[in-house]
């Protein structure tokens, strides 16, 4: 069986056919989510429970999400709304096992999301604007980065400094469920997709579900993973990036991107790097010569 | 430990601006495999004769791979019939341009236990490819299916860049690029050498070569755990730093007896760029053994030129001792013999004068 996690929306008629598989399940009805939660559990495994709405935070049923401490929450809101509307919920949402995503070209996002973070909520931007907003980007990087103050992880800060590898390279799209390797998206008739967008505009790499476990095996999908290569074939750009190995050119294509996503991404690097040090410097063994010697 | 160049072929299916195995009118056809089993005979006689010796094979052109995988089946049958007992004793490596490399490769490759491939790679238009001017894309295109395909099959493809003049445009740039198709590092940059003006758009000074790398020094320094295997500078630091002596064939000053070209038609010289310029020449290993081929007197010249050096030109040099006076070829343009030191060889002390020991404040020792 494909090792994929399974990205559908919540229909039951289409959740029944993919019994025993990981799921995320979207949810854009915060009503909804119980009962997407329940039917999921039931046959399949909880990756995480995605509610995508048009909506602040301010503005979810907060009662209706304490019934789902359990169950991973990803909650796809346009920002953190008025925060005196939410303040008293600041307890439930850390007892939940939440994650908070906001725009990134919302500029009110980056205050936001300190906010949150500093609150112990884990949160984390979506991006959409091929141009962000360099500048307030580095400056929040260093606050998840290198802040001192307790506070709780900023995606996609907190996967690549976690996770940053010297000798691979680090995709943090899977922050958003887009990483191919790890991710399959499916619409309700079962046509299968390697992003939402995809999925969305109807570009699909098999339209039969009963095919989904031999996916990893198509010609079109060995391509998609090894498309880092495209970079390569061209005579400037992202391959010769100095961040590209964090970065795999996910702002490609915008040419007033740059050098403002270089200049972000090599600090991300240097952040990465940091990182990696106390992570190893963590696990290094001390001599200890007051413990009892070994037998 | 020998090694031989094993020239199968000096036809390419591409047509790389700087190579001279293609401009030197390659000859036509394959190593006919009568004739590539007289190889392994002889590989076997000499092995023999020697119980504590090794010889490292390299498979070499032109472009090996155009020989097809049936080829490489048809030596690991030979190694097999007449190497039995020394088979232990010959490790197989291979320098390709990887465009041609496809899933066939992989099982006879296993069989001669080949694990590396050496590759060729360079990202600037028209320097690599075939065709005139060559078509680097189709190459670029075709190395990336090639090097796909060696890796899933657990190959890795270490690269050699060769610097030329494109590469003086833009140092760091080119070196982002390699160590981000090659994460985990793995790759050497490497002069161009050309001996006339056909290439002046390419040509470039030992000194335009220090640059290039003093340009690129000062970042892999500071973050050599983030690409390691970078050469020359891992090398070098593994020299002056680490104190181990890893010299490859040209600063070793030892390659007189143990290095061995054999061309597509069985004859033997010193090596690639000997056999290119008809120098050095052994005769054909059809008529002589390994061990008289590797015992020529004429390599004697190889040896006589340390002396000649160390008395002389490179007389006093601290670098001495990790140099040699350089590939003994690179004098025959110049001079006419090879009793001279290279300018490239010189380059390397450039180098770590004006850059490494400077940036590093570490200081060359020289090796008892
Ligand atoms: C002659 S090729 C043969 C093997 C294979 N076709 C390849 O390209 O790797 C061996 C190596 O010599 C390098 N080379 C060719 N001409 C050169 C030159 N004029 N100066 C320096 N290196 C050169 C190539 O880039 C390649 O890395
Ligand atoms: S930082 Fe910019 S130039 Fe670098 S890889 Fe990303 S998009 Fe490309
Ligand atoms: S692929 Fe190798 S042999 Fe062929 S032209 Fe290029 S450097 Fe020369």
């Amino acid at each position: 069986m494909s090792t994929h996690v399974i990205v559908c929306d919540y229909d039951e008629a289409l959740i029944s056919r993919l019994e025993r598989r990981r799921l995320v399940v979207r949810v854009d009805d915060p009503s909804r989510l119980n009962d997407a939660a329940r039917f999921a559990q039931e046959r399949n495994a909880l990756h995480a429970l995605w509610l995508r709405v048009d909506a602040p935070l301010s503005g979810l049923p907060f009662t209706m999400l304490e019934a789902l401490h359990a169950v991973p929450l990803y909650l796809d809101v346009t920002a953190v709304g008025n925060f005196r509307t939410w303040r008293d919920q600041v307890d439930r949402l850390r007892r939940l096992n939440v994650l908070v995503m906001v725009p990134e070209d919302a500029p009110v996002s980056y205050r936001d999301l300190r906010i949150l973070s500093s609150l112990l909520i884990p949160c984390g931007i979506r991006f959409g604007s091929p141009c962000p907003d360099w500048e307030a980007l580095t400056d929040l990087l260093y606050y998840a980065a290198y802040g001192k103050v307790l506070h709780a992880p900023i995606q996609p800060f907190h996967f690549v400094l976690s996770g940053y590898e010297r000798h691979q390279r680090t995709d943090f799209s899977g922050i958003t469920f887009d990483d191919p390797s790890r991710y399959l998206h499916i619409d309700s008739r079962g046509c299968i997709a390697l992003t939402r967008k995809e999925l969305e505009q109807g570009a699909f790499i098999e339209s039969d579900l009963e095919k989904l476990d031999a996916v990893g095996d198509l010609p079109a999908y060995q391509s998609r993973l090894e498309s880092w290569r495209d970079f390569f074939l061209k005579q400037d750009g992202c391959a010769y990036c100095p961040g590209w190995r964090i970065c795999l050119g996910a702002f490609a294509g915008t040419p007033g991107n740059r050098p403002g996503c270089q200049k972000f991404f090599a600090e991300f690097l240097e952040a990465a790097e940091y990182h990696l040090d106390l992570r190893t410097e963590a696990t290094r063994t001390i001599l200890r010569p007051w413990d009892a010697c070994p037998a | 430990m020998a090694t031989m160049i094993l020239k199968i072929t000096e036809q390419c299916n591409s047509n790389c601006a700087y190579c001279d195995v293609v401009t030197n009118k390659p000859r036509a056809g394959h190593m006919p495999l009568a004739l590539l089993e007289t190889v392994f005979q002889r590989l076997n006689e000499f092995l023999e004769a020697d119980p504590r010796t090794e010889m490292n094979v390299i498979w070499h052109g032109g472009e090996p791979l155009l020989v097809g995988p049936d080829y490489f089946r048809a030596a690991h049958a030979f190694q097999q019939k007449h190497c039995r007992g020394t088979q232990g004793r010959i490790r197989h490596g291979i320098q390709s341009n990887l465009t041609l490399f496809s899933d066939a490769f992989a099982e006879p490759f296993r069989a001669l236990g080949i694990d590396q491939i050496g590759t060729s790679f360079d990202p600037e238009p028209g320097v690599r490819g075939p065709g005139k001017p060559s078509n680097t894309d189709l190459y670029n295109r075709n190395f990336m299916r090639g090097d796909v395909t060696a890796r899933r099959h657990g190959l890795g493809a270490g690269i050699i860049y060769v610097v030329t003049k494109r590469s003086l445009e833009r140092p760091l740039e080119v070196f982002y690029y390699l160590t981000n198709l090659r994460l985990d590092g793995g790759f050497n940059m490497n002069p161009v050498l050309l001996y006339d003006s056909r290439r002046d758009d390419l040509a470039i000074t030992p000194h335009e070569y220090v640059e290039f790398l003093g340009a690129l020094f000062p970042v892999w320094w500071k973050h050599q755990a983030r690409y390691p295997n970078v050469d020359p500078f891992y090398s070098l630091t593994s020299i002056i730093r680490d104190r181990e002596l890893r010299l490859g064939c040209s600063d070793s000053g030892r390659c007189a007896y143990g290095h061995v070209n054999v061309d597509p038609a069985g004859e033997t010289s010193q090596c690639g760029r000997s056999s290119d310029w008809g120098l050095l020449s052994y005769g054909n290993i059809r008529d002589r053994s390994l061990a008289d081929i590797l015992r020529d007197t004429q390599r004697d010249v190889l040896m006589e030129r340390n002396n000649i050096l160390r008395n002389g030109e490179c007389g006093g040099c601290r670098f001495w001792s990790i140099c040699h006076g350089g590939c003994p070829l690179d004098s025959w343009p110049k001079h006419g013999d090879l009793l001279h030191r290279s300018e490239w060889g010189c380059s390397r002390k450039a180098f770590v004068e004006r850059y490494y020991e400077p940036i590093t404040g570490l200081r060359f020792v020289p090796h008892e």
